[in-house]
C-alpha cells in the first residue's frame, strides 16, 4: 500500500475502533447485571440475532482461511456451507427451543440444570476454557497475518492490537457490544462482497474465464478436489459443533423468545450466503489472478491491498479486521463466561454478589485473552485447520451431552460426564494415533460415536435424574 | 494450556484433514527479489522485462503465462546475467496456460540476475497484457510471508490516456507511471486505455471449466431456496401458533 492507501487504512481502522467502543460505552450502562453483560437482557430479535448467530460462525476461519481452501482446492469445499446448515436445522428443531425455554447464561448452566451435576458444569467450563483458548489464537493469528501484512507492523505488534481491540468492547459491553458489532459486522461483510465479487467477475471474463483456467491448472479445482465424504465428514463436525457450540448457546439464550431464536437461524443462513459465495470467487479468482502465492492464507490480504480497487479492497480488508476482532470477542466472552458465571460465580464463591460476578466477568475477558495471543505469536498452523480441528473436538465432546440429553429424558449426570470425556479423549487418540484412521472413521465421527455409546450404557446403568429437574426440560404435556 | 499439547492439537488438524500439515508448494524458484516493468504505447504494443534477482541455481526451471483472447504474446528471450537461456515452448496444451521450459546447463549461484524480455500486442481498449511468471513460487523474502515483486507500468502515448486497473498500482513519479510491490506474481496486468479509439475485442474464452458453471449454478440455488423455505416455514409456523 502506498503512503496515502495506508493512511486511509488507518483512518478506517480508528474508525471502526471508535464505533465497536463506542458500542462497547453504550453497552457498559446496560451491562451492570449479569443478565445484561452475559445474555443482552434477551433482547436480540430475529435480524440482529441471525446478524449475531452468524457472526459467531463466519470467523477469520472463513474470511482469510477458507479463501485459502478455495485457493488451493478450488470449488467443492463450498458444499460445505449448506451442509453445515444441516447442523443448524438440528439445532433450530432440537436444541435451540428448549435452550430458549431454560433461561440460563451459559452452556454450562445447561449442563448443571438438566443433569443436576456441579461435576458437568466444571468439567464442561474448563473444556470451554481450554478449546476456546486455542480458536481464540486463531482469531488473533489471522488479525495478525492481515495487519502486518497491509500496514507493515510487525506480526507481534499486529496481533496485541487485534487482541486489545477485541478485549476492549468485550470487557465494556459483554454480549450487548458482540451483538450490535455482529450486525455491523454482517454490514461490512455483505457491502464488501457485493461490491468485490462483480469486479472480480467482470475482470476475469465471469466464472467461464476462470473456470477454463482453473480447469488447465488441475481439473479437481473445478470439480471434487474433496470428495462428498471429506465434506461430509468436515460439514457436519462444524455443522453439529454449531447446534451445540457454547458461544451459539449463549447467543440463543439472549434471543427475545423462541420464535425470534429460530427465525434468526433463518437470517443467519441469508448473511452466510452471501458470505459463502464471496469467499469462493474470491478464492478461485485469487488463484488465477496470482496462480503461485506462497501461503494461501494471503489470498485475502492480497486481494484486499493489491488486487482490487481501494474502495473495495478497504471495505474487504475492514470486514476481515471486523470479523477476527468480532468472533474473537464471542469467543473470549463465552470462555470468560465460564470462569466468572460458572467457576468462580456457581461453585468456587456461591454467595458472591452479582455485581462482583460481572467485575469478575470483565477481569476474567482481560485475563484469557492474554493466553491465545501467546498461542498465536507461535504461528501454529494454517488458520482454518486450527479451527477445523478445534470444531472437531467440540463436537466429540459436546454433541451427544446437548442435543441428544434435551431430548431424551432418560439421560443421567454420569452418562454425560463418561459421554464428554470419552468422546473427547477418542477424537484426540484418533487423530494423534490413527493413520490412515481406523475403520475409515474420521476423528470427530469416532469421537461422537464413542461418546453417544458412553451416554446411552452409562446413563441407562445409572440412577435417572429427579423428577423435579427433568421437568425444566421435560415438561407435562409438551 | 501448555504450548506442547496446543502445538500436538494444530499439528494434528492438518493431518485430519488430507494427511497434509498445510499447504505445500512444489520447489520454490530461487529469488525473492523481483522487478518486472511494462511499457504500453498507444498502439496497443506493451515491452515487459523482468528481473529475477537469484539466490541460487535454476536448473530445469519453467514458466508459464495466463493466455488472453485478445492479446498475442511475442518470442520471449531470456538469459542469465550475460548467458542467453533458451526457453522451450511446452508441445502440450494446458488450456489457456502455456508453459516454457528452460534449458539452463550452467547453473550460476547467489548473485546471477534471471533476465525475461517479450513484446505483446493487444487488441482493444480493455487490455490485459500477460505476464510470464515461475511455474512455481517465488521464496519468501525475510521477515515477509511472500516474495517482492516490484511492478512499474508506463503509459507511452497522450498524457493521461491509461490506466491500469488490475493489479492495484500507484501513481508514480508521473501521472503515466505505476508502481506496486506485491507479495507474489500477478498472471496478467489489465490495462485501461481511455484515449483510446481502437475497436473493442470481444474476450472469448474456449475451453472446458470442467462443470464449474452448472456446479456454481446449483451450489447459489440450493442456498437460496434454502433461506427462501426455512424463513416461510418457520414464519407460517408461528403465525399459526400466535
Amino acid at each position: 500500500m502506498g503512503p496515502r492507501q495506508l493512511i486511509a487504512f488507518w483512518t478506517a481502522v480508528g474508525a471502526y475502533m471508535a464505533v465497536v467502543v463506542g458500542i462497547g460505552l453504550w453497552s457498559y450502562r446496560r451491562t451492570s447485571k449479569e443478565e445484561g453483560f452475559l445474555v443482552a437482557g434477551r433482547s436480540l430479535g430475529p435480524v440482529v440475532g441471525g446478524a449475531t448467530l452468524m457472526a459467531n460462525q463466519v470467523s477469520a476461519g472463513a474470511t482469510i482461511g477458507i479463501v485459502g481452501f478455495h485457493y488451493y482446492s478450488g470449488f467443492s469445499y463450498a458444499w460445505s456451507w449448506p451442509l453445515t446448515w444441516i447442523g443448524w436445522m438440528v439445532c433450530a428443531l432440537f436444541v435451540a427451543p428448549k435452550i430458549r425455554r431454560h433461561a440460563g447464561f451459559t452452556l454450562p448452566d445447561f449442563f448443571a440444570a438438566r443433569y443436576d451435576s456441579r461435576a458437568a458444569r466444571a468439567v464442561a467450563a474448563l473444556f470451554i476454557l481450554v478449546a476456546y483458548t486455542v480458536m481464540l489464537s486463531a482469531q488473533y493469528q489471522a488479525g495478525g497475518l492481515l495487519f502486518s501484512l497491509v500496514s507493515g507492523v510487525s506480526y507481534a505488534k499486529a496481533v496485541l492490537l487485534v487482541a486489545a481491540i477485541t478485549t476492549v468492547y468485550t470487557m465494556l459491553g459483554g454480549m450487548y457490544s458482540n451483538a450490535y458489532v455482529g450486525l455491523l459486522k454482517a454490514t461490512l461483510l455483505l457491502a464488501g462482497y457485493l461490491m468485490a465479487v462483480p469486479f472480480l467477475w467482470h475482470r476475469l471474463g465471469g466464472l467461464h474465464g476462470i473456470g477454463v483456467a482453473l480447469n488447465a491448472i488441475d481439473p479437481r479445482l473445478t470439480a471434487n478436489w474433496f470428495g462428498w465424504r471429506q465434506l461430509i465428514s468436515i460439514s457436519l463436525a462444524i455443522g453439529l459443533g454449531l447446534a451445540a457450540a457454547p458461544y451459539e448457546i449463549s447467543a440463543i439464550y439472549s434471543m427475545q423468545s423462541r420464535r425470534a431464536t429460530q427465525l434468526a437461524i433463518g437470517w443467519s443462513f441469508f448473511f452466510q450466503a452471501f458470505v459463502g459465495v464471496g469467499v469462493l470467487v474470491f478464492g478461485l479468482s485469487m488463484r488465477v489472478m496470482v496462480p503461485h502465492l506462497a501461503d494461501p492464507d494471503l489470498g485475502t490480504p492480497m486481494l484486499g491491498t493489491s488486487i482490487l480497487p481501494f474502495g473495495t479492497g478497504l471495505l474487504v480488508l475492514l470486514a476481515a479486521v471486523v470479523t477476527f476482532t468480532r468472533t474473537g470477542g464471542a469467543i473470549l466472552l463465552t470462555a470468560a463466561s465460564a470462569v466468572s458465571h460458572d467457576l468462580y460465580g456457581k461453585l468456587l464463591a456461591p454467595d458472591a454478589s452479582e455485581r462482583a460476578r460481572v467485575r469478575a466477568g470483565r477481569f476474567a475477558v482481560v485475563l484469557f485473552s492474554s493466553i491465545p495471543v501467546a498461542l498465536a505469536f507461535r504461528h501454529l498452523s494454517l488458520v482454518n485447520f486450527i479451527v477445523i480441528y478445534a470444531a472437531k473436538l467440540m463436537v466429540s465432546f459436546l454433541f451427544v451431552p446437548v442435543v441428544v440429553g434435551l431430548n431424551w429424558k432418560r439421560a443421567t449426570g454420569a452418562g454425560a460426564l463418561a459421554s464428554m470425556l470419552g468422546g473427547l479423549a477418542t477424537c484426540v487418540a484418533w487423530s494423534v494415533l490413527s493413520h490412515p484412521y481406523f475403520l475409515g472413521l474420521d476423528p470427530a465421527e469416532a469421537g461422537v460415536l464413542v461418546s453417544a455409546v458412553l451416554f446411552a450404557g452409562v446413563s441407562v446403568a445409572t440412577s435417572p435424574v429427579r423428577a423435579e429437574v427433568e421437568r425444566v426440560f421435560f415438561p407435562a404435556g409438551v | 494450556m501448555t504450548r506442547r499439547p496446543a502445538l500436538a492439537l494444530c499439528a494434528a488438524a492438518g493431518i485430519l484433514l488430507s494427511g497434509r500439515t498445510g499447504f505445500s508448494a512444489d520447489v520454490a524458484f530461487p529469488s525473492h527479489q523481483v522487478h518486472v516493468e511494462l511499457t504500453i504505447a498507444d498502439d496497443g504494443k506493451a515491452e515487459v522485462r523482468e528481473e529475477y534477482a537469484l539466490t541460487g541455481p535454476v536448473a530445469g526451471s519453467a514458466f508459464q503465462f495466463l493466455n488472453d483472447p485478445c492479446s498475442t504474446v511475442g518470442p520471449v528471450a531470456a538469459g542469465i546475467d550475460d548467458h542467453p537461456v533458451a526457453l522451450r515452448r511446452d508441445a502440450v496444451l494446458h488450456g489457456p496456460w502455456t508453459f516454457f521450459h528452460a534449458d539452463t546447463a550452467a547453473e550460476p549461484g547467489r548473485g546471477a540476475v534471471y533476465r525475461v524480455r517479450y513484446e505483446v500486442s493487444t487488441r482493444g481498449t480493455d487490455v490485459a497484457v500477460p505476464i510470464l511468471t515461475p511455474a512455481t513460487t517465488l521464496e519468501a523474502a525475510a521477515g515477509v510471508r511472500g516474495a517482492r515483486v516490484d511492478l512499474v507500468a508506463r503509459w507511452r502515448g497522450p498524457s493521461g490516456g491509461a490506466r491500469v486497473a488490475v493489479p492495484r498500482l500507484d501513481a508514480a513519479s508521473s501521472p503515466d507511471v505505476w508502481q506496486a510491490t506485491l507479495l507474489a506474481m500477478p498472471s496478467t496486468v489489465r490495462v485501461d486505455l481511455t484515449s483510446a479509439t481502437r475497436p473493442a475485442c470481444a474476450r472469448e474464452f474456449v475451453g472446458t471449466t470442467g462443470g464449474l458453471e452448472w456446479r456454481f449454478i446449483v451450489f447459489v440455488a440450493t442456498m437460496a431456496i434454502w433461506v427462501q423455505a426455512y424463513l416461510w416455514w418457520f414464519g407460517r409456523r408461528w403465525a399459526r401458533g400466535s
